[in-house]
Order: structure tokens, then C-alpha cells, then sequence
């Protein structure tokens, strides 16, 4: 669905692209090695290309299919591809099976049918979420598909699947090219032009589409919406299962290794195709392997530049997003007009703080200093990700780089002050790391989406591979953070340091309660629920942009400076992009809207590790790394996260909410017996003196109150 | 990523699970020397008998001492990564209930998970310093900061530092740290602010034997693991080291854990081109089964010795390389698995350990170590004298422990390596020795020498 429809090169694109380019050319020149690029050199540079680029296409082909397909953004493609190289070992390697019989049964058999149940359990309730719940299912997916193969297969055991055609190829000058490669680039080439044909030539190609742009009126057309997205899933698992079982004897094909990872990769080449265009991902495909393989023939990447190769893909990825036309940008995949859950009253919000902190020094107070610490470092990241709140919880900006933030924020903390203990080094944090806010700010005041999603996941892994490894930055040392003092009052221990954290948390979820209940919170949620909407009201949807980037990378920076603290001595190590993806998940697990929230995602895994801890059972060892997984059917049941119904459960404990509660009870009741929205009543439905009573409780309205000419006993509006 | 790159780029290594008996060359007698702690264990077993037994320090009870072995196993990520040093700990343990104890009492292993992040790591450390007299076995990559094990107080309230008897150790502070001991040293020189040049010293032993051995004219190839500083800085040293001892430099070449094997076609190519008879990949095993597997299909003949330290004596490296790693070379410090029946310590790890590996067979070494320290105490101060400060004491003044035989003599408190090593090859689709043939011995016919170098700027990309 195209909101703006301006096709024509911008003068921004042109001077992006010539930037872009500058910069490259800059840094070729910088790093080049002085080898000559002869005739020969050419010849093999093209050679090492080609079967890369296959692999990054293959990867990324799954990708843009289930999102044409599904409009969901699957970080765990590479992680099914994973598993189906697992398979593939088990029946070819474990029993020895032909792989011209595995092959078929796992590609046409099983990753369907695991496509069909993936559909059936997950992804179905997916439609009509927010993004930022969709891509993190996806996320919890990925951790918790690493977790079962963990749990099948022994990783002390080596496995390794074989090329097909035992290795065998022929020679291009002195370079071998072998069969499996021929057959990679082949498939992945075969791939292209088939999904082209069917996406775009086929009745059912377009049902497809038509189904992820807008399923009621594709039903209206025909379209079976459930079946096809069943349809779509089986054939996004068959591509992950293939290209997992060609990939995988060039790749780590362990958990956690090259094989799963290789998503990261395949975003940037995705990219390029807008993620619908499989063509232009196999050329993106091409341009960022022909690049790979050029910097390694004939760039020195050494010193500062050592961890440049390893964020060319999040590179490529961020340019593209600069380049991209804005026209094509602008389309609303995900409708979620649900409201989020709202925020709790200043005084609410700052009773229940209260008492938090109270919980966590009397905590402290009880606890060993290693379950302190753990609560402590729980704090902190609860603390990063309080940043996202007001960002992605309310104007729907979906960030997936809270730690980059942090990450700044240690930085500074540490080179400004915050290694001589002074206080007013935090606030330096906070202040160092919003105007980077703002820069990030500036692409999404363009971006959307998924879009903007990826781009915030690719910034983050350029600040941690490229930024964070500099000499002004850690310089790939770690570097003192100590604890700060207040007036005399020294916060290295344990005990004081969680307390201190909890009371900056705190404070801070009080000023964000009153932000939210403001002018300024209320144009974040207007944000959130329509761009569009919101510019026609007067809303300057650029500028509330810029500022709430800035105001979450300042937070966030400040967050960093306690995380930084939390240390002592701190690395990029803890900057991660992988990282903080865990974070935003555990965020949304908690509820993505609501500063318990991120209350709740500081203590989500700290939860896992207490029970192991506690009850330390192989099953709750599989559990540690499940969890993630298992949290993603969490995060269906509960979009708006698991506070809420926790929050509408423990307050039903209180005597003040006992009557409400059963009022809850009845609308609850009512809905599951799906009776007519309260708004029907009078309209098409009566409006009873019950329907007036529960209102009136609801609402605050003494029952002596006089009701004019109303009448109680019933209304019907013709 | 760079933590999935980690693993896969330097900390990886030596798991190996098969136990394949005495395979190799099995000629002539075991040389098992007798535990070098063996006469103070007699005098602590002396002072043992009828001693009232006390609860005298945090970790020691009146009938067991619990030690905690802090590793990276639990990461999402990298589920069971060191999980071998765990299973080595509890395997020591139960060998040395079995034989009596340790400090006249029961041993305990506590072990705790740092899941490959420094918050961890610190919360393990908080933990084993308030539940266990010591670490041993340590084998945590980010362990960076120091300061929750060297401020731990003992019973009295002392900031005495928690003994940590580690098998791996990847940060410079942990190397350096006062309170930090290493079964088999990496040679740095301390202190060292982590920045900058440091002196290392290297064993010159297998590059010795190649050059006398195979070719006195070696030339060759290095992969760099380049991801993360710190497998650069583990790296380089040697390999700058070998290039002084002769073998000539054509190429160096960065490569990442998580390349794929086609990355690796321009470096076989670059074999070709340069005639290379000497490759050295410094990744882990699986960085070495890319290499060796691209470097046959693109038919390279010319290496004569592809070179790998103790991170390829791994059977994955066989496993998943199949015929391409025939005749790699791998060397390490401790006695190979296939020595079994030529030396006891070995003989009892692979009775105790039912999944041994490389870090498992290092534990135990730690866990001998650990032993022969206290039984000192014991026979020294008798058996209520077990305390954190008299352990470190104890530590700081072992200087020729070899776990019976198991590694070579090794100067635990000035920490500083040995030049011996075993030269194995693969051959055959096994693990075989080839320097020294004897099963139970080592090479140690090099010598340590000094290098001093910025090992993260030597490297140049």
C-alpha cells in the first residue's frame, strides 16, 4: 500500500550515493595492499565471487519469499536451514541413507510439513501484530531452534556434511570450480526465475501477495488467506531446508555458527531487492560477495580497520536503505490498530517504583553477593531497555540497537570523568549518545517499518564491529569503568549498586509516566497509530522523530554508563548487536509499551538462571536454552506483554479491585461468548439496567446519581 | 557475532572425544614419573589420621572442601562450549574421592556457568567466592575483570583473593593477576596494561623440528583469526616467532570464524601462486578442516607441513576433515589421549572421564595441581591450615609441577611455559605421534626464547 508516490531521483539519493561512494573509494585507497590487478587477478576475483554470491543468494532468496509471501521478517530462516542440515546428517552421515533419498524427504516431506505446523502454531497469530512482536517471534525462533538442535545433537561430536559429487568440478584457469558450487549458484539461479514466475505469473503467486497486502479483500477475491499463508510457510521452509543442506558443507553448520548466521548476511543483499524483488537480491547478492572476496585479494585491513569485513553486509545494508527511493519505502505492512497497553498514573507508576525498590534493597539485604549481582545486572539492562519505551513502545519506532546507545554511553562514561568516580560523568553518557540518536534519526525520519527496523540492527552492528573497536573508543581492550561516589558515599559493593541502579530506574519510570500522560507522550502514541494521521493534526512527524531518537539515545547512554558501572571494566564484547536483539525480545515479552515491561525484561532471563540455579535438572538445562523459543509463543498469547495480565492478576488480589474484578470477569465473559462491542449497545442490541450498572461501576458513577430521562429499564434506538 | 566468531576464531579447540586407546606408536616403555606431590600426600595422609577436622575456611567443611569451576557452557549460543573442563573437574574429583580425598576431606565440584559474557563471568566469580575455597579448571573467555576473585575475602574478613587455577586464560589481566595460576602458561610477560608491546616467550621446539625435519627451507602462509584482539594477540607471537626462527613469510591473511570455506579459495590459490611449503591457520579446528578441505580441491601439492597448535588436536578435525587433513601436524603440552597405558595421571583422566577432551584432560591437570597444593599445606600446618592465603602461598611456590608425567614441568608460580610438546600428525585418519615416537614423553629438545611485540598491531590485515 503506497502512501507517497514520488518515483523521481531525489537530490538527497544523489548526494547519498555520492557520499557513499566517496567514502568507499577512500577507504580502498587507505587500505590497499599494492597488489596489481592484472587480467589474471580479475579473472579469479569473478571465480571467488560467483559461489559466494550463490550462498548469499540462497540465503537470502528464503527471505525475501516468506516476507513476499507471509509479510513476516524471519530471523530464524537461517535456523531452520540449520536444522535441516542436522537432518540431512542424521539420514545420510548417522544412517547412512543416499542423499538422493534424504534430499527429497527433507525438502518436499518434512520442512513442509514443518512449515505447515510453524504456520498452524506461530506465524498465524502473527497477522496484524505489532512489527516489532513479529520480529521478535522471529528472534525467539532462532534461539530456541539453536537450543533444540543443542538438545538432539551432542555438538562434541563433529559433523560435517560432504559436497555433492565428492568435490569433483573442473578448472577456470588455475581456479577449481566444483559441481557442488555449480549446483549452488545453478539452484539459487533455477530459484530466482522460478519464484519470479510464480510470485508474479501465477494466480497463486499473486493470491500470495494479495493476502499479505490485505487478506479480506483477497477473501473477497477468492483467496483462501488460511491456506495460502499455510502455503507460504511450507514453501519458505522448503527453501530454508534447501539452502541449509547445499550451505552447509561450506559453512560452520553448528548452532550458533556460519549456517544460522548467515541471515545476517543475506539481509543486506535482501535489501537491495526491496525484499520483493528476487533479481535485484541475486545482483545484491553479487556486490556484496564481489566486494567480500575484493577486499580480501586486495585490501590490508589490519589496526583500526580489522573488524571492517565483518560489517560489510550491516554496511551495505544501512547504504541501501539511504539509497532507496523514498516511494518505495512507504507501505504499511503490519495494521495493528489495537491501542498498546496504556501507562499507569504518575502517582501509580511512582507507588509501584517505590515499592520496587524497596523489594530490591530488602533483596540485597538477604541475598548472597552473587544473586545481588545478578539483580543488579538485571537493573541495568532493564535500564537499556527502558530507552526503547517511549521510542518503540509508543511511537512505534522499532529499534534494534539499544545496546549501541549503551554502548556510546560507556564509552563516554569512562573516557569523561567516569573513571575518576565523578557523578556528572553519567549525564556526560547520556549527553554524548543522544546527538548519535539524532544522526540515526535522520534516516528514519524517511524509514518505516521493517525498514527502519533493519537499519537500527545494522547501525548497531557497525558501531559494534566498526565504531566501538577504534583506538578513541575500547580499541578491542576493555577499559576501566569504576563506580562512581555521591557525597562520599561509595556504590562498589553489591548491595549499594543495586540499590542505586533500582532507584535510577525508578526515577526514571516516573518521568517517563509523566511524559506519557503529556502533550508530548500523547503525539508519541498519535505517532505510533498513524504518520499520516498525525501530519494532518499538525504533528511535525520529522521533528517528534528526531526527538524521541534522541531522547531514547539518551537515556540509553545514561543506561550504558550504569551497565558500564555494572562492569567495572568494560569491552565491546557487551555491545553485541546479537545481544541486544535478546534485550528488545525480552522487552516484548514483558510488554514493549510499559515500563514494568522493562522491568520485567531486565529479570526475564535472570528468572531462567535463578530456576536452574535452584532446580538443577536436565530439563530445566534444555529450558535455559529454550526459553527464548518458548517465550515467542508467550509473546502470541500476550502481545501487549506478560505485565499486563500479571499486573490485572495481582490486582484482583487487592481488596479495592475485588468488585471490579468481577466486572472484568463479565466483560471477559461477554467477549468470549463473543457478545457485541459495548459501543453496539442501544444499536443493535438492548441496553439493560445490568449493561447501565456495570457501567456506571466502571466508570465511577454513584448509583444515586439522577439519570434525567433516561430510561433505566431499557433502550432500544430504532 | 563477534561472540559466535569467537569460539569458532581461537577459544575452540581441543575437544576430542573418541577415546582411541594407545593408537600411535605404542614402542618402548612408559616413562610415568611418579606425582610429584606423592611424598607430601603420604605426610598428609599422616596427619590426617585422628586429626579433628574444622571448618576453618570458606569452602572447607569439616568432611569436604568444594571447589567451583567457572566455564563457558551455558551460553544460548553456544550451548556446552567448555563443558569438557566441567566434566574433567568432576572426573579429578571423583578420582581423588576414590583415592582418599584431598586435605583428609571429601571434594566437591561446584561449577558455575559464565556463559560467554563478562556479567556472567563476574556473577560466577561473586558465587565461587562465596561458596568454594578456590577455582580450578577455569576456563572462561571474558573473564576481564578480576577484581570480584582478587578482593574476595576469606573467613576472616581478609581481602585474601579466591585461588584460580585456570585452564584457559584469554585476558591479559587474568594472566597477570596476583591471584591467577595457569596449568600450562601462554608466556606473556606481566604486568601488562593490555595496550602496546609485551614480551612473550615462545617455545621454539616444533618449528625447530620442521626445520630439521622436513625442510630447512620453509615458506609459507599464516591465517589470522581476526576477529576479536584477543585472538590476534594469542596468535601472533608464535607466529612472528616462527618466521624469526626461518620459515619465510609469502603471505598473511586474516580470516574470521565465520567465513565460509569459499573464503578460503583465494588463500589456497595464494598457495599455489607463492609455492608454499608451510601453511599455519590459527583458527580453530574448523577453520583449519575449510582450509585444508579448499586447499584439496584446488589440488594444492606443494605444503609440506600444515601447522596447527593444540586448538586442532580436536576429532572433529578428523571427522569433518576426512582425507583433506591427512598429515596435518598438530602439537599441544600435555600427553596425547592415545598415550593411554603410558602414563597414570592419563590412565585415571580416561577411567574418570567418560567424554574426555583436551580441556577436560588440562581440568584434571588443575585438579592434581589443586591436590598437590593442599596436601602440602596439610603435611605442613596439618590439615585445619586449608585457607585461601595458604593456598595462593602454596601456589606461589610450586615451580616444577608436571601432574605425574601428564605435562611437562611446568613453573606454576613464575608462570612462565615450558618448551616441550608433543608433535602429533594426522595419519590414517588418526591422531599419531611423531615427535617424540615414545609414548609418555615429550620433545623438549627447543628452548624458550623472547619476542617482544604489539601483538594486536603486528598484524596488518
Amino acid at each position: 500500500m503506497l502512501l507517497v508516490t514520488r518515483p523521481d531521483v531525489s537530490r538527497r539519493q544523489v548526494i547519498s550515493a555520492v557520499v557513499a561512494v566517496a567514502l568507499g573509494v577512500a577507504f580502498v585507497v587507505t587500505t590497499w595492499a599494492g597488489r596489481p590487478i592484472g587480467g589474471t587477478a580479475l579473472v579469479n576475483l569473478v571465480l571467488f565471487t560467483l559461489p559466494l554470491a550463490g550462498i548469499y543468494a540462497m540465503s537470502a532468496t528464503g527471505l525475501v519469499v516468506v516476507y513476499s509471501t507471509t509479510g513476516v521478517f524471519n530471523f530464524a530462516q537461517g535456523a531452520i536451514g540449520m536444522m535441516a542440515a542436522y537432518l540431512m546428517w542424521q539420514f545420510t552421515v548417522g544412517w547412512g541413507w543416499s542423499p538422493w533419498i534424504a534430499i527429497p524427504i527433507i525438502v518436499l516431506v518434512i520442512a513442509p510439513l514443518f512449515g505447515i505446523a510453524l504456520d498452524r502454531v506461530i506465524m498465524r497469530h502473527l497477522q496484524g501484530k505489532a512489527l516489532v512482536v513479529q520480529l521478535m517471534v522471529t528472534v525467539g525462533l532462532l534461539f530456541g531452534f539453536i537450543g533444540l538442535v543443542n538438545t538432539i545433537w551432542d555438538q562434541r561430536i563433529g559433523r560435517s556434511l560432504p559436497f555433492l559429487l565428492a568435490g569433483q568440478g573442473f578448472r577456470v584457469g588455475a581456479v577449481l570450480m566444483t559441481w557442488h558450487r555449480v549446483i549452488t549458484i545453478g539452484v539459487s539461479i533455477v530459484l530466482v526465475i522460478g519464484l519470479r514466475v510464480l510470485l508474479q505469473r501465477t494466480r497463486f503467486g499473486v493470491a500470495m501477495r494479495a493476502v499479505v497486502d490485505n487478506p479480506s479483500l483477497a477473501e473477497l477475491n477468492g483467496a483462501r488467506p488460511a491456506m495460502i499463508s499455510m502455503c507460504s510457510w511450507a514453501l519458505g521452509s522448503s527453501l530454508a531446508a534447501i539452502a541449509g543442506i547445499l550451505l552447509a558443507p561450506e559453512t560452520d553448520m553448528s548452532p550458533g555458527g556460519s549456517l544460522t548466521l548467515l541471515v545476517v548476511a543475506a539481509f543486506a543483499a535482501a535489501a537491495v531487492g526491496k525484499l520483493r524483488s528476487l533479481p535485484m537480491t541475486y545482483l545484491g547478492a553479487l556486490v556484496l560477495a564481489g566486494f567480500s572476496q575484493f577486499s580480501q585479494s586486495f585490501l590490508e585491513l589490519g589496526g583500526r580497520w580489522r573488524e571492517v569485513p565483518t560489517a560489510y553486509p550491516s554496511l551495505m545494508l544501512f547504504v541501501v536503505l539511504l539509497l532507496l527511493p523514498e516511494s518505495q519505502l512507504q507501505f504499511g505492512r503490519t495494521a495493528d490498530n489495537r491501542r498498546p497497553a496504556r501507562m499507569r498514573s504518575v502517582p501509580v507508576t511512582a507507588a509501584g517504583m517505590a515499592v520496587m525498590v524497596a523489594v530490591m534493597w530488602g533483596l540485597g539485604g538477604v541475598m548472597d553477593a552473587a544473586n545481588v549481582n545478578r539483580f543488579g545486572y538485571a537493573m541495568c539492562t532493564g535500564l537499556v531497555v527502558l530507552s526503547l519505551v517511549p521510542l518503540t513502545g509508543w511511537a512505534g519506532q522499532v529499534s534494534l540497537a539499544p545496546l549501541a546507545f549503551a554502548g556510546v554511553g560507556a564509552i563516554a562514561y569512562s573516557k569523561l570523568g567516569g573513571a575518576d568516580h565523578h557523578v556528572w560523568a553519567i549525564l556526560v553518557a547520556g549527553l554524548v549518545a543522544a546527538p548519535i540518536g539524532a544522526i540515526l534519526a535522520l534516516p528514519a525520519i524517511r524509514l518505516q517499518g521493517l525498514y527502519l527496523a533493519l537499519s537500527t540492527f545494522a547501525f548497531a552492528t557497525v558501531c559494534a564491529s566498526v565504531l566501538f573497536s577504534q583506538p578513541f573508543a575500547f580499541n578491542g581492550q576493555s577499559i576501566a569503568t569504576p563506580r562512581i561516589e555521591l557525597v562520599g558515599i561509595s556504590f562498589a559493593g553489591q548491595h549499594a549498586f543495586l540499590v542505586l541502579v533500582s532507584v535510577v530506574f525508578a526515577i526514571g519510570a516516573v518521568a517517563l509516566a509523566a511524559i506519557y500522560h503529556s502533550r508530548w507522550g500523547r503525539r508519541l502514541v498519535a505517532l505510533r497509530d498513524s504518520e499520516v494521521a498525525s501530519a494532518t493534526i499538525g504533528v511535525s512527524v520529522a521533528e517528534t522523530k528526531l526527538i524521541v531518537f534522541t531522547f531514547s539515545a539518551f537515556v540509553a547512554g545514561i543506561a550504558g554508563a550504569f551497565l558500564a558501572q555494572f562492569n567495572e571494566q568494560t569491552d565491546a564484547s557487551q555491545f553485541q548487536a546479537l545481544l541486544g536483539l535478546t534485550l528488545v525480545l525480552g522487552l516484548v515479552i514483558g510488554g514493549v509499551a510499559t515500563t514494568s515491561g522493562a522491568l520485567y525484561a531486565g529479570l526475564f532471563l535472570l528468572g531462567i538462571t535463578l530456576l536452574k540455579q535452584v532446580w538443577d535438572v536436565p530439563l530445566l538445562r534444555s529450558i535455559e536454552y529454550l526459553g527464548p523459543g518458548l517465550a515467542a509463543l508467550g509473546i502470541i498469547a500476550n502481545p501487549n506483554g506478560a505485565v499486563v495480565p500479571l499486573g490485572a492478576a495481582l490486582s484482583r488480589l487487592m481488596p479495592a479491585r475485588w468488585r471490579a474484578a468481577a466486572d472484568d470477569d463479565e466483560v471477559a465473559r461477554r467477549a468470549a461468548g463473543h457478545a457485541p462491542e459495548v459501543g453496539d449497545l442501544g444499536l443493535t442490541r438492548e441496553f439493560t439496567e445490568a449493561d447501565v450498572a456495570l457501567l456506571d461501576r466502571a466508570l465511577g458513577i454513584a448509583a444515586d446519581v439522577p439519570r434525567g430521562s433516561v430510561r433505566r429499564d431499557s433502550v432500544r434506538v430504532p | 557475532m563477534a561472540v559466535g566468531a569467537l569460539f569458532a576464531a581461537g577459544c575452540g579447540g581441543g575437544t576430542k572425544i573418541d577415546d582411541q586407546s594407545s593408537g600411535g606408536n605404542s614402542n618402548g616403555s612408559a616413562t610415568t614419573t611418579a606425582a610429584s606431590g606423592a611424598t607430601t600426600t603420604a605426610k598428609a595422609d599422616d596427619k590426617c589420621a585422628g586429626a579433628s577436622l574444622e571448618a576453618g575456611e570458606i569452602g572447607v567443611a569439616a568432611d569436604t572442601i568444594t571447589i567451583g569451576v567457572v566455564a563457558d557452557t551455558g551460553s544460548p549460543i553456544r550451548p556446552g562450549l567448555f563443558q569438557g573442563s566441567v566434566d574433567g573437574m568432576k572426573a579429578w574429583a571423583d578420582y581423588a574421592n576414590a583415592n582418599g580425598g584431598v586435605g583428609c576431606r571429601k571434594v566437591v565440584v561446584q561449577d558455575y556457568d559464565s556463559k560467554l559474557s563478562p556479567a556472567d563471568t563476574k556473577t560466577a566469580l561473586l558465587s565461587a567466592c562465596t561458596d568454594s575455597l578456590a577455582m580450578v579448571g577455569t576456563t572462561a573467555t571474558f573473564l576481564n575483570d578480576v577484581a570480584p576473585m582478587e578482593s574476595c575475602t576469606d573467613k576472616t574478613g581478609a581481602a585474601t583473593g579466591l585461588p584460580d587455577i585456570a585452564v584457559l586464560q584469554t585476558e591479559a589481566a587474568q594472566q597477570c593477576s596476583k591471584v591467577s595460576y595457569v596449568v600450562l602458561p601462554t608466556g606473556g610477560a606481566c604486568p601488562y596494561s593490555g595496550t602496546g608491546e609485551r614480551a612473550f616467550n615462545v617455545s621454539t621446539t616444533p618449528f625447530d623440528y620442521y626445520l630439521k625435519n622436513v625442510d630447512q627451507d620453509l615458506h609459507g602462509v599464516w591465517v589470522i583469526p581476526k576477529d576479536l584482539p584477543s585472538t590476534i594477540s594469542s596468535s601472533m607471537p608464535g607466529f612472528r616467532f616462527s618466521q624469526q626462527l626461518g620459515i619465510k613469510l609469502d603471505a598473511e591473511v586474516g580470516a574470521s570464524g565465520l567465513d565460509t570455506q569459499t573464503a578460503y579459495t583465494s588463500i589456497a590459490q595464494t598457495i599455489i601462486d607463492k609455492k608454499a611449503t608451510y601453511a599455519r591457520n590459527g583458527l580453530d579446528y574448523k577453520g583449519t578442516v575449510f582450509l585444508r578441505k579448499e586447499a584439496q580441491i584446488q589440488g594444492v601439492s606443494t605444503v609440506k607441513v600444515w601447522d596447527c597448535s593444540v586448538q586442532c588436536y580436536d576429532q572433529r578435525l578428523i571427522t569433518e576433515g576426512g582425507t583433506a587433513v591427512e598429515d596435518q601436524y598438530v602439537w599441544m603440552s600435555f600427553l596425547p589421549l592415545e598415550d593411554k597405558g603410558a602414563n597414570d595421571t592419563l590412565d585415571n583422566f580416561l577411567k574418570y572421564d567418560t567424554k574426555p577432551d583436551g580441556f577436560g584432560a588440562q581440568a584434571f591437570a588443575a585438579g592434581i595441581l589443586f591436590a598437590q597444593v593442599v596436601d602440602k599445606i596439610v603435611a605442613d600446618k596439618g590439615p585445619n591450615a586449608i585457607t585461601r592465603a595458604n593456598i595462593l602461598a602454596g601456589l606461589a611456590e610450586v615451580h616444577d609441577f608436571d601432574a605425574g608425567g601428564f605435562i611437562p614441568k611446568i613453573d606454576i608460580g613464575a608462570k612462565t611455559g615450558s618448551a616441550c610438546v608433543v608433535i602429533m600428525q594426522v595419519k590414517g585418519g588418526k591422531f599419531v605421534r611423531v615427535a617424540p615416537t615414545k609414548p609418555g614423553t615429550f620433545d623438549c629438545d627447543g628452548k624458550i626464547q623472547p619476542i617482544t611485540l604489539d601483538p594486536v598491531a603486528a598484524f596488518k590485515g
